[in-house]
C-alpha cells in the first residue's frame, strides 16, 4: 500500500517534471533591457530589476524599516512576468506589460518605490516593449491591437493590426508610427488617431522592429529578405536576400547596415551598403544571431545563441570577444553611458557590463 | 537526437496537416487520431496481455502457489515463470507497449508546444525545424504561408490556457480543463480491468490511478496552452473508442461496482 502510494506520487512528480520541462512554458522569452543612464531596467521573468548602471548593484528601498531590493513587483506575484524592455516616462515612471499566461496587465510603475501608478487590464500577454512619443504611450499587445494611452493611463485609441500577437515595438520619426507584424505587414500610422496611413505586405513574418534613418525603414523577414522602404509612402527602395532568417533590428552607421541571421544552428553577420543593399563583407558565426547589433563609432558588437559576445571593427576585423559557454544570448546589447551591457540566459549572471575594450566592469546577480 | 527523430518530424506532420486543413485545432485532433491509429497494434497487444495477466492472477493455480510458497520467494518466482511459460504469457507484455507509446506521446506533446510558439524565443526552433521541401508538396506549407500559425480554435487561443469569462464573475471558468479531467476519469474507469480481489495491489493501484491521472491532466490543462487540452480530450475520446472496438470497455465500472472476472481454468499453451 505504502509502496503504491509512493510509486504513484513519484510517477506524478516525474510526469509533471517531464511535461513541464520538455516544452517551454507559454510566456518564456528573452530578457528586455532599457536605461535612463542612471538605472538599467532589466525585464527578466518574474521581475523588472532596477540596477545601478555605475556598479551593477540593485537599488534598495526602505519599506517600513525593512531594506528591500527595489524591483517590480517588490514581492513575487505569479500573475506577473516581464520580458519586454520598459518605456521610460517622465517623473520616474516606467511602463511595461506582463507576459504571464495568467496576468495580462500593462503597468505604469514608479521607479523610486516600485508602486503601481496605473494599470490597464489586457486579455493576452504583452511581449513587445511600449514606445513613448510626447505624452502618449503606444503599447503593442498580445491581442493584436496597438493601444495608445495618455500618461495617466487613459486610453486614447486602439487599433487592431493583426490576428496574431504583436511582438515588435513601434518606431517613430516624431511624426508617424511604424509597426511590423508577424503576419507579414508593415504599417505606418498616425499617432494622433491610429489611422493607417499606408501598409505594405512583405510576404513573410517580421520579428525585429525596423531601423529608421533619414526617411528610410530597414527591416528583415524570417525568409531572410532585408528591405529598405521609403517611410513616406511604403515603396520598396531595395530588397536583398541574405542567407538565413532575420530576427533582429538592423544597426546603422555611416551609410552601412549591420545585421545578423539565423542560418540553421549557425549564423552570418553582414555589413551592407545602406543605399543599395550590396554586401560589403560578411562573417560566419558558429551560433545563430537573433538579436540586432550595437553599432558604435569604432566597433560593432553582436551576440550569438552560443553565448558569444563579439566585437568587430567597422571593416569586420575581430576586436574582442567573450564567451558564456552553455548560455544563450538573444537580447540586443545595450550602450549604457560608456559601457556595453549584455543579458545572457541561463547564466549565473543576469547582466554583464564591459568597457569598450571588452574588459568586464561588473556582473549582476539578483539579491536573494 | 530526440529532437531530430521525434519532435521535428512530428512538428512537420502537424504543420503539414495544418497547411491542408487550415485550422490548428482540427490539425491537433487529426494528428491525435493518426498517432492513435499508428500505435493501435501496440495498444491492442497491451490490452490483450493485461487481460491475460488478470485472468492468470484470478486463477486457482496462481493463488495456490502464492499461498504455498509465500515464505520462499525464489521458489515462488520459479513457479510463476513456469506458469507464464505454460500459458504463453509474457509478464512484460503489457508494459512494453506502454513504454513504446510513452515517448511518442511526449514527443507529440512537445511538437504541439513548438508549433504553437507563444513567444519569439519558442519560434526560433519552429522556424529552424520546418522542412524546406514541404513547400514542394503544397505552397500552403511554405514558411511564409505557415508563419504565423492561426492559433484560434472555437472560442480559444490554443497558445494560451483557456478560461471562459462569465460577466459578473471575477475569475474565468477553465471549461476545457474540466472536460479534460472528466474525460480522463471516464476513460480510466471504463478501461480499468476489474480485479478478482478489490484489496489486491493492482486494484488499489487502479483506484488511485483513476483519481490521480484526471487530477494531473486537469492541472496541466489549467496551466499550459489549451492546444494541449484539445489533444488530451481528443486522445481520451479516441482511447475509449479503441477500447470499445476491442470489446474491452467496462461500463459497469462507471455506473456501478466493478464486476470481478471469474477465475479461469488453466489453459495449456499447446506444448
Amino acid at each position: 500500500m505504502k509502496f503504491n502510494r509512493m510509486f504513484l506520487f513519484a510517477l506524478f512528480i516525474l510526469l509533471t517534471l517531464a511535461l513541464s520541462a520538455c516544452g517551454a512554458p507559454p510566456a518564456t522569452n528573452w530578457p528586455g533591457l532599457s536605461t535612463d543612464g542612471n538605472l538599467i531596467y532589466l525585464s527578466a521573468n518574474s521581475h523588472v530589476y532596477l540596477v545601478q548602471a555605475q556598479n551593477g548593484t540593485e537599488t534598495t528601498v526602505n519599506l517600513s524599516g525593512k531594506v528591500t531590493p527595489l524591483r517590480f513587483p517588490l514581492e513575487f506575484d505569479g500573475r506577473m512576468s516581464f520580458y519586454a524592455p520598459v518605456a521610460l516616462a517622465p517623473q520616474g515612471v516606467f511602463i511595461v506589460g506582463s507576459a504571464s499566461s495568467t496576468g495580462h496587465a500593462l503597468y505604469a510603475a514608479q521607479a523610486s518605490n516600485a508602486s503601481i501608478v496605473w494599470a490597464f487590464e489586457g486579455t493576452k500577454p504583452w511581449l513587445a516593449g511600449p514606445l513613448l512619443l510626447g505624452e502618449t504611450v503606444f503599447a503593442p499587445a498580445g491581442d493584436g491591437y496597438l493601444y495608445a494611452f495618455d500618461l495617466n493611463g487613459g486610453k486614447r485609441w486602439e487599433k487592431k493590426l493583426s490576428e496574431h500577437a504583436l511582438w515588435t515595438s513601434p518606431v517613430t520619426d516624431g511624426e508617424h508610427l511604424y509597426l511590423a507584424t508577424l503576419d507579414h505587414m508593415l504599417y505606418c500610422l498616425d499617432p494622433q488617431s491610429g489611422d493607417i496611413l499606408w501598409s505594405k505586405d512583405l510576404e513573410n513574418g517580421i520579428i525585429g522592429a525596423p531601423a529608421l534613418s533619414e526617411g528610410v525603414l530597414y527591416l528583415g523577414t524570417l525568409s531572410g529578405n532585408l528591405y529598405a522602404i521609403q517611410a513616406a509612402d511604403g515603396n520598396v527602395k531595395w530588397v536583398k536576400t541574405l542567407e538565413g532568417s532575420i530576427w533582429g533590428t538592423p544597426g546603422l552607421r555611416d551609410e552601412t547596415l549591420y545585421v545578423g541571421t539565423v542560418f540553421g544552428r549557425s549564423g552570418k553577420f553582414y555589413a551592407l551598403e545602406a543605399a543599395t543593399g550590396d554586401v560589403k563583407w560578411f562573417r560566419d558565426e558558429e551560433g545563430s544571431i537573433v538579436a540586432g547589433p550595437l553599432v558604435l563609432d569604432e566597433q560593432v558588437i553582436y551576440v550569438t545563441e552560443m553565448g558569444r559576445v563579439q566585437s568587430l571593427d567597422l571593416n569586420g576585423a575581430p576586436q574582442w570577444q567573450d564567451n558564456f559557454e552553455k548560455n544563450k544570448i538573444y537580447t540586443p546589447p545595450l550602450l549604457v553611458n560608456d559601457m556595453i551591457v549584455v543579458a545572457p540566459m541561463g547564466s549565473q549572471f543576469l547582466m554583464v557590463a564591459y568597457d569598450r575594450n571588452g574588459a568586464k566592469k561588473w556582473t549582476f546577480t539578483p539579491a536573494q | 537526437m530526440w529532437d531530430f527523430l521525434i519532435v521535428n518530424p512530428f512538428t512537420n506532420i502537424l504543420l503539414f496537416i495544418y497547411a491542408l486543413v487550415g485550422n490548428f485545432g482540427v490539425s491537433i485532433i487529426l494528428f491525435t487520431i493518426l498517432i492513435r491509429i499508428v500505435t493501435h497494434p501496440l495498444m491492442a497487444k497491451q490490452i490483450k496481455s493485461g487481460a491475460a495477466m488478470q485472468e492468470l492472477m484470478a486463477s486457482e493455480e496462481w493463488k495456490k502457489i502464492q499461498e504455498k510458497y509465500k515464505n520462499d520467494k525464489e521458489k515462488l518466482a520459479q513457479e510463476q515463470m513456469r506458469i507464464y511459460q505454460e500459458r504463453g504469457i509474457n509478464p512484460f507484455g503489457s508494459c512494453l507497449p506502454t513504454l513504446i507509446q510513452f515517448p511518442i506521446l511526449i514527443g507529440f506533446y512537445q511538437s504541439i508546444v513548438r508549433a504553437i510558439s507563444a513567444t519569439p524565443m519558442q519560434m526560433i526552433e519552429l522556424v529552424r525545424g520546418i522542412y524546406p521541401w514541404l513547400e514542394n508538396i503544397t505552397a500552403k506549407a511554405s514558411l511564409s504561408a505557415l508563419i504565423p500559425i492561426n492559433s484560434q480554435f472555437l472560442w480559444m487561443d490554443l497558445g494560451q490556457p483557456e478560461r471562459v469569462i462569465i460577466p459578473g464573475l471575477a475569475f474565468g471558468i477553465p471549461v476545457l480543463a474540466i472536460i479534460v479531467g472528466l474525460t480522463t476519469y471516464i476513460q480510466t474507469k471504463l478501461t480499468m480491468t476489474p480485479s478478482a480481489n478489490p484489496n489486491d495491489q493492482t486494484a488499489i493501484m487502479n483506484q488511485q490511478m483513476s483519481i490521480m491521472m484526471p487530477l494531473m491532466l486537469f492541472y496541466f490543462s489549467l496551466n499550459f496552452a489549451s492546444g494541449l487540452a484539445v489533444y488530451f480530450i481528443a486522445s481520451n475520446i479516441i482511447g475509449i473508442l479503441q477500447y470499445a472496438a476491442l470489446g474491452k470497455v467496462n461500463w459497469s465500472n462507471l455506473f456501478g461496482a466493478p464486476k470481478a472476472p471469474a477465475a479461469a481454468p488453466v489453459k495449456k499453451s499447446g506444448k
